[in-house]
């Protein structure tokens, strides 16, 4: 019906122009030569851009008639409630499709306007576009789901930031791959499925009018209710999880630490007194005895905790490959492409391709760029061989390694350039000419690490070992650490020789309970579905957050009891509250059900659906006949 | 005898703690204008809500065209029009614009009658909707409902915020329209004399319930008002036939329903009795749903009069 959507002309032709400026302006963010040929690797402004017009304008389409007063005037007419949906979504869908085409054709005129080499432009640089365009859908989706909720605004608005913390927070978390690059697939497809769900939902949805007097459709509880307290439960975690990081390292600064005292090792607490320490018993109570660690000879203090860390909650605009895509030399910018062509850029030559020697060869999938000592280093995705970009040939020359070796990485070199010893592996890294921070840079072999010099790869020894060692690698090693971070085994010397002595930290004073305690509160606080999942299945190296460590890799089965059981306490209140209240069995039945698989935010979810108002019955007296009657209608002749 | 349009059968509704609706039953018949009258939040627009299909009763039921007003399918919507109190139209349209939207919106839109219409109250197409003033909204708000031809039109308040004239020519273009078709109506209105002109069927209701539901000859001929100087010590008459008994400066008014013989001779003989006389629809409304305390707004006036604070502070 062309007239349905030109009555939604202002929107739709407003909210086209609007959206066709945002998310072809976003583009701007890097050069052409990285969008349209190139491929960027990250789109974070076109990201960010994408899904904030797309919840705008699904908010609009949703309630446009609403705010303009003329939901009833549309109403009444002799339209199935659901072709009106239809042509909101229609209207929609068009506004998003003209922006997806018209704003990268308005991007790519504008770098062309202001930047040769344009002509460069590949197809295959668009996917990086549209996977970033595609959170518009499902930002859009959410915003029509929610603004089609028959509900007060502030929970439609409720409802739309729990919808969009959780689903993005998980396609990101179900998206990332190695070290933190996203697969595309998965995420395309991710946002494209939850798009058409909030869409179902949004059709469904619009088809009740609010009606704050009666009881809402059971079809709305499950389709929208439901899916708003599981939202909530997913965001639930999240403070669960902050909580219990605070409470969890109060508790180990709580817990003795352990002193080598000659041949022996102690158990200690630090005193007021700098650098003397109160020996405790296994049981963690002092036994009065003090040791001055100021005097020669009393060795040093071991602190054996693991070194765990909680995975942080968030979403950002994907990477699509982990490795950089450009390099400098000293008057040339090298950009490498995912599936391998390169290209140069520079003020006297504009953007030119080159490649593999002088046949200006690609370069195989994933490889590598990074400046590295003096020159501009690919390693080759197949073959891992280190090619240098030669200024004068134009093209790409390869750099031998010694027999046996194969290029891994480019290294990053985080080292302390006080340390004396860091300071000299970071001078032989270090290209005189180019005094900037990219010199940290290495050629990473499975038994060295290489730096460039005069075109040639030069051993730096010594360095390996020590970024082994460095903090970087170290917390990358750990981010899918299983270990219990309350119960801490503990056995020394960890050198590999016969242990000596062994130990469990755990809960053990009253001191150490009282910061035990908020951890299992919070514990038994989360959801006892994802209590249960996390329970059983292995920690995900991504999206951690949604699952609780105390309960994870099989331990203690008796706090994920203890919140299903907490569930089960407040679905039997809540459910008795409703058959107060007057509700319908199956009512009682599904927000039960909610509730003890979801816990405290589902109760919220249906404390805040099913108000006292909505069951109120007043016993109205028959109402009197009019004083005044005569005739009733049918008597009267047509 | 024919099926009525419209049956509200014993419909209550509320919002929150306030009745609004106790038990409304009312019918309107095919061809019949019925004016449904009432003072503010009487619970009119409610029940033209409910009866639309926006709201669902709590108890009771409305049938319209014999279908119940909870499942309305777009086919029986095709057969109501409807003018809503504040002539709601896009405001990005033009009057053409608008012609066109209800043409395709509307199956049963009739084209030639619009524009007919249009030009008989000097409408251009080419009017933009924000241009036009209130009353020419009123009346394209008005042509668009009747050109859809359909069997029952209602109206809700259509005439609020018009002024006289435009009030007149709205109903004029009402009843020009509305000529021959057969359509029933069902209106509400605060617009007693408007009321008067066009209807057929009078329903006042208060305080959520009809205390009048009768045709305007009827009342006519039913209702008489009259005053009474009573004699001292004679009390005022009540009972089944004094609709309302108020006092005057000149005595008492009475509004006696089918006043017996034996009655208006009991009242002569009490004191003195002007003439009885039909009332107006006003009289009427006024003496049925106006304040029982006649004086409420005339304390603060003659507090005023004596130099008193009219708030009367402390």
């Amino acid at each position: 019906m062309a007239w349905l959507l030109r009555k939604d002309g202002p929107w739709v032709i407003g909210g086209g122009i609007v959206a066709t400026l945002a998310l072809g302006g976003a583009l701007h963010e890097h050069s052409g030569a990285r969008v349209f040929v190139v491929g960027a690797d990250r789109l974070e402004g076109a990201f960010h851009t994408a899904w904030i017009t797309g919840v705008v304008l699904g908010s609009v389409a949703a309630c446009f008639d609403e705010v303009l007063g003329t939901r009833e005037f549309l109403a009444q007419r002799p339209l199935a409630r659901t072709a009106l949906i239809r042509a909101r979504l229609r209207a929609l869908l068009i506004v998003l499709a003209c922006s997806f085409v018209l704003g990268p054709i308005g991007a790519w005129i504008g770098f062309a306007a202001f930047h040769d080499g344009m002509w460069h432009t590949r197809l295959a640089a668009l996917p990086a576009i549209y996977a970033a365009y595609v959170v518009a859908l499902s930002g859009a989706g959410i915003g029509v789901a929610a603004g089609s909720l028959p509900v007060p605004w502030w929970q439609r608005i409720v409802v739309a930031a729990a919808w969009f913390g959780a689903s993005f927070a998980l396609i990101d978390a179900v998206s990332r791959g190695y070290q933190g690059a996203a697969r595309m697939a998965p995420f395309v497809f991710a946002h494209v499925g939850a798009a058409a769900v909030f869409f179902a939902i949004a059709a469904v949805a619009a088809r009740y009018d609010a009606d704050p007097d009666r009881p809402r459709a059971q079809v709305l509880r499950a389709i929208a209710g439901v899916p708003a307290a599981a939202a909530l439960a997913v965001l639930w975690t999240v403070p669960c999880g902050e909580g219990q990081a605070r409470a969890i390292d109060l508790l180990q600064d709580a817990y003795p630490v352990v002193l080598k005292r000659g041949d022996e090792h102690v158990l200690v607490r630090a005193t007021h007194e700098p650098g003397v320490w109160r020996v405790c018993d296994r049981d963690h109570r002092s036994t009065g005895e003090r040791i001055d660690g100021r005097q020669p000879g009393r060795g040093g203090v071991r602190r054996p905790m693991p070194s765990w860390h909680w995975l942080s909650f968030g979403f950002d605009a994907p990477l699509w490959h982990s490795g950089h895509q450009s390099g400098w030399s000293d008057t040339t910018t090298v950009l490498l492409a995912a599936d391998g062509l390169v290209w140069t850029r520079s003020l006297a030559d504009g953007l030119r391709a080159t490649g593999r020697g002088a046949e200006l060869l690609p370069f195989a999938n994933d490889s590598l760029i990074g400046d590295v000592g003096d020159s501009v280093v690919v390693i080759d995705g197949a073959t891992r061989q280190p090619w240098r970009y030669d200024d004068a040939a134009g093209h790409f020359v390869p750099m031998p390694l010694p027999a046996g070796e194969r290029g891994e990485q480019l290294g990053w070199a985080s080292l302390d350039d006080k340390d004396p010893d860091d300071a000299a592996l970071l001078a032989q890294l270090a290209d005189p000419k180019r005094a900037w921070a990219w010199q940290r840079r290495f050629v990473r072999t499975q038994h060295g690490a290489y730096t460039v010099r005069d075109g040639a790869l030069v051993a730096v020894p010594g360095l390996l070992a020590r970024v082994d060692r460095g903090r970087w690698a170290r917390d990358d090693a750990l981010a899918t650490n299983q270990t219990d971070p309350i119960v801490i085994p503990i056995e020394l010397p960890d050198d590999g020789s016969p242990v000596r002595f062994r130990h469990e930290l755990r809960p053990r004073t009253a001191n150490e309970w009282a910061r035990a305690v908020p951890a299992f509160v919070l514990s038994l606080c989360r959801p006892p579905l994802l209590q249960a999942i996390g329970h059983v299945t292995v920690m995900p190296r991504r999206g951690g957050w949604l699952f609780d460590r105390l309960v994870a890799d099989g331990r203690r089965p008796w706090l994920v009891l203890g919140s299903f059981v907490l569930g089960a306490a407040l679905a039997w209140s809540f459910a008795r509250r409703l058959r107060r209240l007057g509700a319908d069995r199956a009512v009682v039945r599904l927000w039960s059900v909610a509730i003890v698989l979801l816990g405290l935010p589902a109760l919220l979810v249906a404390w805040a659906a099913e108000r006292p108002r909505a069951y109120a019955q007043h016993d109205v007296a028959a109402a009197p006949s009019p004083r005044l009657g005569s005739r009733a209608a049918e008597e009267v002749p047509a | 005898m024919s099926s009525p349009v419209v049956t509200f059968d014993g419909v209550q509704r509320w919002f929150g703690p306030h009745v609004v609706l106790k038990g409304l039953t009312l019918q309107v018949g095919p061809g019949q204008v019925y004016a449904l009258l009432g003072r503010n939040a009487a619970g009119k627009t409610t029940a033209l809500r409910i009866l639309l299909g926006f709201l669902q009763p709590h108890r009771g039921r409305v049938t319209v065209l014999g279908n119940d007003s909870r499942a309305l399918t777009p086919e029986v919507r095709g057969r109501i029009g409807y003018v809503g109190e504040d002539h709601r139209l896009y405001p990005t349209m033009k009057v053409a614009d608008a012609i066109a939207f209800e043409a395709e919106t509307r199956p049963a839109f009739r084209r030639a009658f619009a524009d007919k219409a249009l030009q008989r109250c000097d409408l251009r197409p080419a009017q933009r909707i924000p241009q036009l003033s209130r009353g020419q909204r009123a009346q394209l708000c008005l042509i668009l409902a009747v050109a859809s031809n359909p069997e029952l039109l209602v109206c809700d308040d259509p005439a609020l915020g018009l002024d006289v004239v435009m009030r007149r020519e709205f109903l004029d273009a009402l009843i020009d329209l509305l000529a021959d078709t057969g359509c029933a109506v069902l209106f509400s209105s605060h617009f007693l004399t408007d009321v008067e002109r066009i209807a057929d069927r009078i329903g006042i209701l208060h305080d959520g319930s009809l205390l009048v539901d009768s045709t305007l000859d009827d009342i006519k001929r039913r209702v008489q008002r009259c005053t009474w100087l009573p004699a001292n010590g004679t009390p005022l008459p009540t009972g089944p036939h004094v609709l309302r008994a108020s006092q005057r400066r000149g005595g008492h008014e009475l509004l006696l329903l089918d006043a017996p013989p034996d009655l208006l001779a009991a009242l002569r003989a009490g004191g003195e009795l002007s003439p009885p006389q039909a009332p107006t629809l006003e009289e009427l409304f006024l003496g049925l749903t106006g304040p029982d305390r006649p004086g409420i707004l005339r304390e603060p006036l003659d507090e005023l009069a004596r130099g008193a604070p009219a708030g009367g502070g402390a």
